[in-house]
């Protein structure tokens, strides 16, 4: 009999013992290769939200807030830009193309953002992929509407479907008076445009121009036809995202607008931002780290713990083996592969275990954080833990096989006697 | 005493005699090493403008003062550079498309720095972007971007090979 098969008999004799063991060893080696995956994916996919655009304009205030509250959709902007400072920045030569973003009311808990239809040209995310339409077309008219992925899975919204728009970003205030056509659905990207609405950037002038006189005057109550002729021109924006002909000048255009003498403005680039923000993460993304090595080591010691227990256990056994003619080398070899193939078994486990939670987690994570986790992110990442898992391995296995080796010429001297 | 000599200072050895051998030096050099240049070379006057009188009396203008051609001697011209990376896009975790300057920030009140003293890159050698902070060293073929319809359309581009992180050396 080989020294595999007898490892692979001797464990089958202590199946409930060994399995429970392989569990504890998997289950925590899966909880490292779902958070790892997670922070992962949460990470990458926020360095990706948004691509191709060279800066972002904004009211005087700092960079990272400007990216999170233009972009991301935290928190609130301090000042808009007014519509004259806008086209100033607009008319000039080095800029290629400026879309407005006008933020500060929400449908149901969904952020509205007034735009022009340029910005689902211009809005890039991941490695410059543009937005896409699952079903319909963009804005048109000035009461349509077009949502995100996530907007209408939640609320169930097709094409055609009517909603309205209420003030502020949670609110009982809303504006009854114009109710939304959707025209169109886009795919999802895992970015915060899933959980937006687009309206033009008219709409949301006309939704906040007190018609009360307007109505007055006309028995057609019906939306467009009220506005027909009115000069909708936006007073401000929030913020706008720019694309500049040569990257070259990016800084020359950000010198530029942070200098323009009527408003106090600022621009930022977006990725020197992320990078920012992504800095900041970085100190908890160590911790996170630390803590996960931290799980491996005290599973490892599990592990080692369980054999040692064992092998008193297996005196007999042992002591058998070495009157059969086994040296203690023999021993040491048989607890060594016992340790191992345990370990490898466990890894196996704990793939499958972890590819079993994110694919049930996945859907959530998707909807409510707006990121997919594919088993191939989650295979890339699982694999170098458990690459570190298997090289630590035979260091556990060194304490049992040891004391095996010592103890086994114990029971020889004590055959001997 | 055995010759051993590694590949690199092989063909620095080679490098160095047909320089002396070849009338132009520098496209063979090309061929082989990169040439380690320092930012004062991509400016014709030889200067590199890192400091701009600083005038602390209110907004300056934002366009950069003065002259800023390239060096068209530099054009396709294999070269190590050190500088700092501004990102400009990602992939997945790396920072696929940047802008590599000679110095990081800048103080408000001076202009811009001239497009002359940047470089942008597109690299095949993706740099992982939790060591964006650290100054580096990337090697590729400089090309230099003339244009006539304005100033700031003018500088330099590179597809870089290979960037390291910067060792004082």
């Amino acid at each position: 009999m080989s020294l595999s098969t007898l490892v692979l008999k001797s464990l089958q004799a202590r199946r409930l013992a060994v399995s429970l063991t392989m569990f504890a060893i998997a289950s925590s080696l899966a909880l490292i290769i779902v958070v790892e995956t997670v922070r992962e994916g949460a990470r990458q996919n926020f360095l990706n939200t948004i691509s191709s655009t060279d800066l972002i304009l904004g009211a005087r205030t700092g960079d990272v807030q400007l990216l999170l509250y233009s972009i991301f959709h935290l928190g609130n902007a301090s000042n808009n830009i007014t519509w004259k400072s806008y086209q100033d920045i607009a008319a000039n030569d080095e800029i290629d193309w400026i879309v407005p973003v006008s933020l500060g009311d929400s449908h149901r808990g969904y952020r509205v953002v007034g735009t022009t239809p340029e910005f689902f040209q211009h809005y890039n995310y991941g490695q410059r992929e543009q937005l896409t339409f699952s079903s319909g077309k963009q804005f048109a008219g000035l009461f349509d509407v077009v949502v995100g992925a996530a907007v209408a899975k939640d609320l169930a919204y097709e094409v055609g479907a009517k909603l309205i728009v209420a003030h502020g970003l949670e609110s009982f205030v809303e504006h009854m008076e114009f109710p939304f056509q959707v025209s169109g659905v886009l795919n999802a990207t895992g970015t915060p445009v899933d959980r937006s609405v687009f309206v033009s950037i008219e709409a949301i002038q006309a939704i906040h121009t007190n018609i009360a006189p307007l109505q007055n005057n006309t028995n057609d109550l019906s939306g467009e036809a009220l506005f027909d002729g009115m000069d909708l021109t936006p007073q401000s924006v929030t913020a706008a995202l720019i694309g500049v002909r040569s990257k070259l000048s990016i800084f020359n255009v950000q010198r530029q607008i942070n200098k323009y003498p009527n408003e106090p403005l600022s621009a930022i680039l977006p990725g020197v931002t992320l990078a920012e923000l992504y800095q900041i993460t970085a100190v908890v993304e160590t911790a996170l780290r630390i803590i996960l090595w931290a799980v491996i080591v005290a599973s490892l010691l599990g592990m080692s713990a369980m054999l040692v227990a064992t092998l008193s256990a297996r005196e007999r056994e042992l002591a058998i083996m070495r009157t059969i003619g086994a040296s203690p080398w023999h021993i040491a070899a048989l607890i060594m592969m016992e340790a191992l193939l345990l370990a490898t078994l466990s890894a196996l486990c704990a793939l499958v275990l972890a590819n079993i939670v994110l694919s049930v987690s996945s859907p959530t994570l998707e909807d409510r954080y707006g990121f997919a986790v594919t088993h191939s992110r989650a295979l890339a990442s699982g694999s170098s833990i458990l690459a570190f898992f298997m090289i630590l391995a035979p260091l556990a296995g060194l304490v049992p096989v040891i004391s095996a080796y010592r103890n086994s010429l114990a029971a020889r001297l004590a055959f001997n006697n | 005493m055995t010759m051993i000599i590694t590949r690199r200072q092989a063909l620095q050895l080679l490098s160095g005699v047909l320089g002396v051998v070849a009338a132009t030096p520098s496209l063979v050099l090309a061929a082989s090493t990169p040439k380690t240049i320092e930012w004062a070379d991509l400016s014709p006057t030889g200067e590199a403008v890192l400091l701009p009188p600083v005038v602390h009396s209110g907004p300056g203008t934002g366009q950069p003062q003065g002259e800023f051609m390239v060096v068209p001697e530099l054009d396709a011209m294999l070269v190590r550079i050190p500088g700092f990376i501004i990102p400009l896009e990602f992939d997945e975790l790396d920072v696929v498309e940047f802008i590599l300057a000679p110095y990081k920030g800048a103080c408000i009140h001076v202009p811009a720095p001239p497009p002359n003293q940047l470089v942008h890159v597109i690299t095949d050698d993706p740099f992982p972007s939790a060591k964006l902070i650290r100054p580096v060293w990337v090697t590729g073929v400089l090309h230099t971007i003339t244009s006539q319809t304005g100033l700031a359309a003018t500088g330099y581009s590179m597809r870089a090979s290979r960037i390291e992180l910067y060792q004082r050396s």
